[in-house]
């Protein structure tokens, strides 16, 4: 601690704890708010309200529209296209605060599921002897990428997907809005196979295996038949499917070819389920078909085409999967989760500053300027990393703010101790400082060793809570001291601190910390 | 060097301040045999233990909940629970089954809800099948060890092992209080306990020690004046300053800031208790539980075996120096 300090005004002004908490305050405002015309705000809104087709083809339009758009590479484009999709997901996460003169000020802090609503599922991949008898990083690699594939094609934005242990996957589909669709389409396997009748050993006829599968597949295309409602799905094969299909069609003219997805046929019954197996007729081969490209008819509705189509395109998935926990958060609930935690952290906040007020005077103002601005700091970093905001969170946010205001506090009932021994003001609010320092760093480490540990072994849910608690603590770590100091410096000496004024003059002994 | 007033006496009184934690704890440990008997576990479990589904539907129609118990009943889901709650205040209804395994029985289950008691809009869907639940658990109890270590190490390393076991015996006594509370809860008022509150018993953890760690921090400034000459207020006699006297002085040193933060913490708590989403309501009562009684067991529990096992050593060194003179 260095002892002889001046409290002349242009050192005050050139100290870095000033400097360092001006500038804490400027990033963080321009940081955390932002203001744009009410017309381009409400661009935002529409863009984030688009899904599926329709969002895709604006995104398309507007990437076209950029400047050399003809010159861009593959990779250029991707990225471009890429940077326009979060561009458009953007509006998803804005909190309007006001409206002024046609330009709307927000905020744009990512909320979790359980605020904008969504769901979350957990999924597990089994394995399937004799072809898959374990779960390798392998075969989850395959997995993941082909779940994607298949939420991507519902034109869910933000998915996020995630390894979780050795066999396990988490979906997170925040605003998703059929989240039973999303379900179905994850949750089969979605694997394609041509099956020929045979009988088993007792003599009863059954489909068996050919060893022609989707996996074959090039493409697949859902189309109209004719002017009819039905629909059927157009597929072409890889070459060597395609001389697999050839040869089996050959062997099979005049026969019958099942056509199976996930064992059951494709055939659809008068109620859309698939047809049970002891009623499927199967597909009768009128002739060999050698240009490897073919049609599952199976009196489909636009829909279940659209569907088959979508699953054959994004790949069958290696091993099942089944859905071992779903959260699933509707709007409403989202929206009253939101206004709750708001109203709950503003009377919060509140009511410590009053506290602060009424225990300390003009002192406890003072650490509420430094709560203001641990508040605006906490958030802007929030928005900077970012944190994604759930309601552990806001509960791990709002409890930092007790955290913080009880550096203040150590340190104000540490400067009292102070001036009841006589010291002048500047030197007990100095002292008082150095002598809270080390309560406030090992009781934060220690918040810091707990909040440490719930990131490693915690929950999705219980890590949100422990990042915003872990950011609170450092934060406070710094509003709560330095800014605190420097704003406790700026009050006249002469008005005197706690209800101790000065005793005549100021320019009193300075006492340095040995001579305590 | 304490003009200081003493408030509390910590070592005078110890035996009080001792007995008001037994009588904390003793009853919470009585509600958690208790819940052994009635659930085999030591609080309720909830669903992301057991397995099983929260729904929260919004029907357009009113609907009484002995139809929806009904209707539940009747798709197979014998011993569902009903309760009635409120969204952006709107009436839904809150069904807790046996988990639901498969897609199918979900439809099966929403089709019937429909053509019974009418439209509905979902306001939250959770399942879980019963294979996580071990997991979280021994997550969670892993989680607490570790954290017990790294905080064992850290206070060893700044301060003393001696007051390492003082901070974790204090802060046993907090989960045992939380735990307690939450088993009662669990037995009288079907309360559950989710993961959350695994994050909820680690954060009084944390506070629990952070609390501690101040009433210590002083303990140790204070304790080089141990030895010093003081005049006994008693007997007006010089005598040497005891390590209990200046554990006290320290204890009553920090007590405003204790209680002030305590409260601050309290206030917001409280807020989000009253306020806050039903959601994190357990959530929120779970940590002002473990806070208020974090906040007495710094000040009373922790300082006070501290003084109590320095005595007992300084005891055993004085008999072991006799025995050798």
């Amino acid at each position: 601690m260095s002892t002889n300090r001046s409290r002349s005004g242009k050192k005050f002004w050139t100290d870095w704890k000033t400097i360092s908490v001006i500038a804490v305050l400027i990033w963080s405002v321009v940081n955390l708010f932002e203001i744009k015309p009410n017309a381009e705000y409400k661009e935002m809104l529409r863009m984030a309200d688009l899904s599926g087709t329709a969002l895709h083809a604006e995104v398309i339009e507007k990437v076209k529209k950029l400047p050399g758009w003809e010159k861009y590479n593959e990779y250029q484009k991707e990225d471009a296209i890429k940077r326009e999709y979060d561009d458009a997901a953007r509006g998803n996460n804005v909190q309007p605060i006001a409206t002024i003169r046609g330009y709307k000020l927000f905020t744009n802090l990512k909320l979790g599921l359980d605020l904008r609503g969504g769901s979350q599922l957990l999924l597990q991949a089994l394995p399937a002897p004799p072809v898959v008898p374990e779960i390798t990083p392998q075969v989850m690699e395959g997995v993941q990428n082909i779940i994607n594939n298949r939420i991507n094609s519902l034109g869910v934005s933000e998915t996020i997907i995630q390894r979780a242990g050795r066999d396990r996957l988490i979906v997170e589909m925040p605003g998703i809005k059929d989240p039973q669709q999303a379900k179905d389409r994850i949750g089969t396997t979605a694997l394609l196979e041509f099956k020929e009748l045979g009988f088993s050993s007792e003599g009863i006829p059954l489909w068996k295996d050919t060893g022609l599968t989707g996996k074959d597949f090039k493409r697949a295309a859902a189309t109209r038949i004719g002017g009819s409602n039905s629909w059927q799905v157009e597929f072409e094969f890889k070459p060597e499917g395609a001389k697999k299909f050839g040869d089996l069609t050959k062997r099979l003219t005049g026969q019958y070819i099942g056509i199976f997805l996930d064992g059951q046929p494709t055939d659809r019954g008068a109620d859309g389920k698939p047809v049970p197996i002891e009623h499927y007729p199967g597909v009768r081969v009128n002739e060999p078909i050698t240009g490897g490209r073919g049609q599952i008819t199976g009196s489909f509705t636009q829909d279940q085409a659209l569907d088959l189509m979508q699953k054959l395109n994004a790949g069958s998935l290696p091993v099942p999967v089944r859905i071992l926990e779903e959260r699933s958060v509707g709007a409403t609930l989202g929206q009253d989760s939101i206004e709750k935690s708001v109203i709950a952290g503003g009377v919060g906040i509140a009511a410590v500053m009053i506290f602060m007020v009424l225990v300390y005077g003009l002192p406890g103002l003072i650490a509420d300027l430094a709560l203001i601005l641990y508040t605006l700091a906490t958030l802007a970093i929030f928005k900077a990393i970012p944190v994604t905001l759930t309601l552990a969170g806001i509960a791990g946010f709002i409890l930092s703010i007790g955290m913080a205001v009880d550096a203040n506090i150590l340190i104000f009932e540490r400067t009292k101790e102070e001036l009841d021994q006589g010291r002048n003001i500047w030197q007990a609010v100095e002292n008082g400082f150095g002598r809270a320092m080390s309560s406030i760093f090992d009781s934060n480490v220690n918040s810091l060793i707990a909040c440490a540990v719930l990131m490693m072994f915690g929950t999705s849910v219980v890590k949100g809570f422990a990042v915003t608690l872990a950011i609170g603590v450092a934060v406070s770590m710094f509003t709560a001291v330095t800014a605190t100091r420097t704003l406790l410096h700026l009050i006249p000496a002469s008005w005197g601190l706690f209800g101790h004024k000065p005793a005549g003059t100021q320019k009193k002994k300075v006492m340095t910390k040995e001579a305590v | 060097m304490s003009a200081h007033k003493n408030i509390v006496d910590i070592v005078k009184y110890r035996s009080i301040w001792l007995g008001i934690s037994l009588l904390l704890t003793l009853p919470g440990l009585v509600f958690i045999g208790l819940c052994y008997q009635k659930y085999g576990a030591p609080l309720k479990p909830g669903i992301d233990f057991t397995g099983g589904s929260i729904l929260q539907y919004q029907f357009e129609r009113p609907v009484e909940l002995e139809q929806v118990h009904k209707v539940l009943e009747d798709a197979g889901f014998a011993g569902s629970q009903v309760q009635q709650a409120s969204i952006s205040g709107k009436p839904a209804v809150v069904m807790r089954t046996k988990s639901i395994d498969s897609e199918t029985e979900k439809r099966a289950l929403d089709q019937k809800l429909e053509t019974e008691l009418g439209p509905y809009k979902q306001i939250s869907v959770d399942k879980v099948t019963a294979t996580i639940g071990p997991e979280l658990l021994s997550n969670g109890l892993l989680a607490l060890f570790v954290t017990f270590g790294g905080m064992v190490a850290y206070i060893t390393y700044r301060f003393k092992f001696d007051y390492a076991i003082c901070a974790i015996a204090a802060l046993v006594h907090d989960v045992l209080v939380l735990i307690g509370v939450f088993a009662a809860l669990g037995y009288l008022f079907q309360t559950e306990v989710d993961s959350l509150f695994i994050s909820a018993v680690l954060t009084v953890i944390g506070f629990s020690v952070h609390d501690t760690i101040v009433v210590f921090d002083r303990v140790r400034e204070n304790s080089k004046s141990v030895g010093t000459k003081i005049i006994d207020p008693v007997t007006n006699e010089e005598r040497k300053k005891t390590f209990g006297e200046v554990a006290n002085d320290s204890v009553n040193q920090t007590l405003a800031r204790s209680l002030y933060t305590s409260l601050t913490v309290v206030i917001t708590l409280l807020a989000l208790f009253l306020l806050g989403g039903v959601t994190t309501r357990d959530f929120v009562l779970a940590m002002l539980i473990g806070i208020i009684s974090g906040t007495y067991s710094s000040i009373f529990n922790a300082s006070c075996l501290l003084v109590w096992l320095r005595e007992k050593r300084q005891g055993a060194m004085q008999k072991k120096s006799l025995k050798t003179a």
